[in-house]
């Protein structure tokens, strides 16, 4: 039998939303031949000692806001149906300094327990999210297993291989669809290796639902996924170490990848004084429920009004959340390659000429100094309507 | 009922709108019907905006330097229209003409003294102390960087040059074209956009009116094509026209490039506007400290004749579309580069690519057509945006006078008097049954 | 000491882009150095500078005879020579680092003795962090398991360590995402993939352009090349059979079989009025169509 496996990302116990797109393309892709899935956790935040591991004395050094929460993760996952969970962590032992370093992510130790993982539970299909942290660690799985990757795939299924017997490598195939050319092209690649890879953008396919059977005790015992912890044996480093993390100050609360609206600013913005206004913006979105970022276009990253962090584009970050509302940006191809997989965008722009209001699917053709103030305030008072009721 | 205009002008760019301005002040009810989305968007936005008087005609180097009046005068001259936008500026660098054998500098020196345009002779080492970065040697003749011989190591060195302290560039075209538009609608000129024409309505040899493409007709018995690129389409439409045309006109794709300057040389605040026939190339400032290179056309360069609509839709193929060519970038930029031996050139070619309305012998056609009360202002060659506020005047006194006062232009052609330098033009160099006329530089230098 | 480049010849992310053949692109448009291997020469030809010009910048490439263009671009930026491996074809990322691999091992003498790499003159590989065209974002990592040496992508600071006039090893910031920064320390040789803001790109003028012009090429046919190519580093390695056996149909690689211009469907919709009018009818569209307050 086949093994479908899935890296989730979590963070301080908490599965990333964006992982449920991934589920759901991976159960449809194993449902073909009832694959099984297998489920691999790693918890951004360190996630190095498994609740199993850790004794009291450890958690009062405070290390306890990075267990990983097993029962919410077996139910979360238990519900979409997941019935392995492989929760990975790091030998203690063999990590340096791992008191200092407790809350850093290091992608050549982590990559190396995946690898481990992977080949103990004989995965042939891998899939995992093209965040910063996919991008981190799928190419060095992928390398050392000299197995084909695709990052930023739309959509991953089975090649038609009608030949095909349970254990028969021989013509499998799988094909993933990705961007190429500057996001101008959809290509169909076909993949072929006895271990297939594929990072999938996030928030392009949509999340997978939770059964609603799982609520009897009956059904529950079934549903219940088996939890394994797999402490993998890293190697000391020698050649490469991770020295420190530093955090630029990022004003947006949520990032840019996992936000369900994105409000970036342009050339038009003037300055980068004027991006409080869309931050103020996007926290009065943010306080109604909806997670949002702040982007900019490279005209203002250049500029040096906002940091690199916040680019959005061909050669910035490349996002596709719920709603993208474009404030004076002209929506360049470059900028477009960045966005263009959101599901709605908005465009705020004086020029009617603008790129972007000919490609949008709501424009306002006005001021965005005058507009914005005006959206902050009514998003405000929203806000207000719906505490009183 | 059709709607009814006094007169209907196909196209609101940099040409069209002030013809527009003109016959609203003399009192006609004007139309301007646009493809585009607005006001100069077409190839008006592509236009360098150059403000420079040297031509190789007498003629050419007096409208220029009439032209340059208005500029300069571009508050009084929209009657201090506001307009929304804000105003497009005149940026005065100067205009420094490299002696080559690219030009014939010896005319247009002439040409400078019999008009009374000021100017100063630069030796090399004049030139030198106020663009420190160039290199004076000679490179002639031009020739592409796939040719071996365009690495030869020069040995002569150029012989000066010719300054005018009275030369620059507007800063935003397409932003000129729209002040004018604002200043046209004060005096009650109407304008629609999104509207192409398909037909050009003709009874009895007499224009009536125009078809466009919704189906929507529009009266009027006067008619101008100031279509630009499209002009030679517009021309087709209307009855014995394009016929009646001994000069034709055509759209030809041009590239014009940036490059940042060097570090250490502020071309935007301290350089000139620059051509130099040596390499075949001209030069502006930018906004962002760039060079705008441009390209005079030289021989050894190849003519990419286009459908204008296939090429703005982006359809005309590879080297004849709305993009650049790394060929051209290359041979652009490094000409240039040789100019400015500290030029870095970037691998990603950037600028703009649009189309010139060339004629035959690349000087305009500014005339009336074999079909009564159907006019042109065509065949701008990519050397006439300078000229636009003048031609306006012109083509709105010469509609004025075939219409009203009855002249036959084609017989005894109307005499344009200068506002600002008081010459008078014989319009009929312009003329539409002219031979090609010998003198002209068959380039965008006129 | 010798520091490589590998640089790829894309299309410019300006250009317009037409599908033939089913899984082909129209050609004949810019191609150009890719734009993040920019950074990557750049910080290459520093990196000589500050060993003394005692060592030598050398710019790698796989594609067709066409991608010269781009050597001579790298070359123009300071690259000291090229290599080209031709190839008629697209290559994934598994074959490109192959050919990369054994391109630099023949240029450097690397051999393998009792199994430790004895890296020769290879100081320093540096690439782009992607390539804008196909963005496959790992050629870097399996040239670093190739040679089992370490990579760190997406490099915005790089400070080496030079000890008695050799490249002893360096730190390293990578941009994490979401605002982070990771700093390492790399022991060399390695593989850095270059990213935006590592440095400002140094354009060539045109002296620069005359001078790569002399500059040597050297061409290198791909099969030539990766025929008897041996991968003896990766640890995990489950099947080499791709060139053990080419008849044998399973190998690790990925084919595009299929390109699709990418139509964006969008009708835009105007929203009217006033900034309070317009302002309302943007909460009632998060609201009410978008769904996400």
């Amino acid at each position: 039998m086949k093994r479908t496996g899935i890296f989730i990302e979590s963070k301080a116990g908490v599965i990333k939303s964006a992982n449920y797109g991934v589920i759901a393309c991976a159960q449809k892709y194993s449902a073909k031949y009832n694959e099984e899935i297998y489920a691999f956790i790693i918890d951004e935040h360190s996630g190095q000692f498994s609740k199993n591991i850790v004794d009291n004395e450890k958690i009062k050094q405070g290390f306890s806001k990075n267990i990983i929460d097993n029962e919410r993760i077996k139910q979360e996952l238990g519900n979409r149906g997941i019935k392995y969970v492989i929760e990975v962590c790091i030998d203690p032992d063999h990590h340096e300094n791992h008191k200092q370093h407790e809350n850093i992510f290091n992608p050549v130790v982590w990559s190396d327990a995946l690898i481990q993982a992977v080949i103990k539970y004989k995965i042939s299909t891998l899939f995992a999210l093209s965040t910063h942290i996919g991008k981190e660690l799928l190419p060095r799985v992928a390398a050392q297993l000299d197995a084909p990757l695709i990052m930023d795939c739309l959509n991953v299924s089975k090649g038609d291989d009608v030949n095909r017997r349970d254990d028969d490598a021989g013509n499998e195939f799988d094909l993933a669809e990705t961007f190429l050319y500057s996001g101008k092209t959809i290509a169909t690649v076909k993949v072929t290796g006895n271990i297939r890879m594929f990072g999938i953008r996030p928030n392009v396919i949509e999340p997978c639902l939770q059964a609603q059977n799982y609520e009897s005790e009956d059904s529950k015992a079934k549903i219940f996924p088996i939890v394994e912890t797999f402490i993998a044996k890293t190697e000391q480093q020698k050649n490469i170490k991770l020295i420190e993390t530093k955090t630029e100050d990022s004003s947006s609360g949520e990032h840019l990848l996992s936000a369900d609206v994105i409000i970036s600013g342009g050339r038009a913005m003037k300055n980068g004084e004027n991006f409080k206004l869309l931050q103020d913006c996007a926290d009065s979105i943010a306080d109604l429920g909806a997670a949002t970022a702040v982007g900019a276009s490279r005209v203002a990253v250049d500029l040096g009004w906002v940091p690199y962090s916040m680019q959005v584009g061909q050669t910035g970050e490349k996002v596709s959340p719920k709603v993208y509302i474009a404030c004076g940006i002209s929506g360049s191809i470059q900028h477009f390659a960045g966005m263009k997989t959101s599901k709605m965008i908005i465009a705020i722009n004086e020029s009617p000429n603008a790129a972007i209001m000919s490609n949008c699917d709501y424009f306002v053709e006005a001021d965005l100094f005058k507009i914005l103030p005006e959206l902050i305030k009514e998003l405000k008072n929203t806000k207000r309507l719906r505490s009183y009721q | 009922m059709n709607k009814k205009y006094d007169a209907i002008i196909i196209g609101a760019g940099v040409i069209g709108c002030p013809i527009a301005y003109e016959l609203c002040k003399m009192g006609y009810k004007t139309l301007n019907v646009d493809k585009n989305p607005d006001a100069g968007e077409g190839s008006t936005a592509g236009s360098c905006a150059i403000v420079r008087a040297h031509y190789s005609t007498a003629d050419g180097v007096a409208m220029a330097y009439e032209g340059f009046k208005y500029w300069l005068d571009w508050e009084n001259y929209l009657d201090h229209v506001k307009d929304e936008k804000g105003l497009a500026k005149y940026m005065n660098t100067g205009s420094l003409l490299l002696k080559s054998e690219g030009h014939d500098w010896k005319k247009v020196k002439k040409n400078y003294d019999e008009v009374g345009v000021k100017y100063e002779e630069w030796d090399n080492e004049k030139i030198k102390q106020m663009i420190p970065p160039i290199d004076l040697h000679k490179f002639w003749p031009v020739t592409r960087p796939e040719d071996p011989k365009f690495y030869d190591e020069p040995t002569e060195m150029l012989e000066g040059g010719i300054f005018c302290p009275e030369g620059g560039y507007m800063n935003d075209p397409a932003l000129s074209a729209h002040n004018i538009m604002r200043a046209t609608e004060a005096k009650g000129g109407q304008f629609i956009f999104n509207a192409e024409v398909v037909s050009i309505r003709s009874e009895n040899g007499r224009v009536v009116g125009i078809t466009l493409k919704d189906g929507t007709q529009i009266d009027s018995p006067i008619v101008v094509n100031v279509g630009g690129p499209h002009s030679f389409k517009v021309n087709k439409m209307a009855e014995g026209v394009w016929e009646g045309c001994n000069i034709k006109t055509k759209a030809l794709r041009h590239e014009v490039m940036y490059c940042p300057s060097p570090d250490d040389y502020d071309y935007l605040n301290k350089g000139y506007h620059m051509s130099d026939g040596d390499i075949a190339c001209y030069s502006r400032p930018e906004v962002g400290n760039t060079f705008l290179i441009g390209s005079e056309d030289p021989k050894c360069d190849p003519q990419e004749w286009v459908d204008p609509d296939e090429f703005y839709a982006g359809k005309g193929g590879p080297g004849r579309d709305n993009q650049l060519t790394e060929a051209q970038w290359k041979a652009q930029c490094y000409r240039w580069a040789k100019r400015i031996p500290t030029l870095p050139v970037p691998n990603q070619p950037k600028g703009v690519v649009d189309l010139y309305d060339c004629s035959d012998d690349w000087i305009p056609i500014y005339d009336k057509s074999d079909l009564n009360g159907f006019y042109m202002a065509v065949g701008t060659s990519g050397n006439q945006y300078k000229n636009a506020p003048v031609v306006g005047r012109m083509m709105a006194e010469l509609i004025n006078a075939c219409e009203r006062q009855g002249l036959e232009h084609d017989k005894t052609p109307f005499q344009f008097k200068y506002q600002y330098t008081g010459r008078v033009m014989n319009v009929g160099f312009f003329s539409r049954k002219r031979a090609i006329n010998k003198n002209s530089s068959f380039s965008v230098n006129g | 000491m010798k520091i490589f480049v590998c640089v790829k010849h894309v299309p410019d992310s300006a250009a317009t882009i037409v599908v033939k053949d089913k899984n082909q692109i129209d050609e004949r448009i810019t191609f150009l150095l890719n734009p993040y291997d920019e950074y990557a020469v750049t910080e290459a030809v520093k990196l000589k500078k500050l060993l003394d010009n005692q060592a030598e910048v050398i710019a790698v490439s796989l594609g067709t005879a066409d991608a010269e263009k781009t050597l001579r671009s790298a070359m123009a930026m300071g690259a000291d020579r090229g290599i080209l491996i031709t190839t008629e074809d697209r290559q994934d990322s598994i074959i490109t680092a192959r050919a990369l691999k054994a391109a630099i091992e023949q240029d450097c003498n690397i051999e393998v003795k009792d199994d430790l790499y004895q890296y020769g003159d290879l100081s320093l590989i540096f690439t782009g962090r992607e390539s804008i065209d196909m963005v496959g974002m790992q050629t870097m990592f399996r040239i670093g398991a190739y040679f089992n040496i370490p990579v760190i992508n997406n490099v915005v600071k790089f400070t080496p360590f030079i000890e008695d006039g050799r490249l002893s090893k360096a730190e390293v910031e990578s941009l994490a995402g979401e605002g982070r920064k990771n700093i390492y320390e790399i022991s060399c040789p390695c593989v850095l993939g270059a990213g935006r803001g590592l440095n400002t790109p140094s354009y060539p003028t045109f002296p620069d352009v005359v001078k790569a012009r002399k500059k040597d090429v050297k061409i290198v046919p791909l099969d030539d090349l990766i025929k008897n190519l041996i991968i003896n580093s990766i640890k995990y390695l489950i099947s080499d059979s791709k060139f053990d056996n080419p008849q044998k149909e399973q190998k690790n690689g990925a084919e595009i079989i299929n390109l699709e211009l990418f139509a964006e469907q969008r009708t835009p919709k105007r929203i009217d009025g006033e900034p309070l009018e317009a302002a309302k009818e943007i909460v009632r569209i998060l609201k009410q169509k978008a769904k996400v307050i």
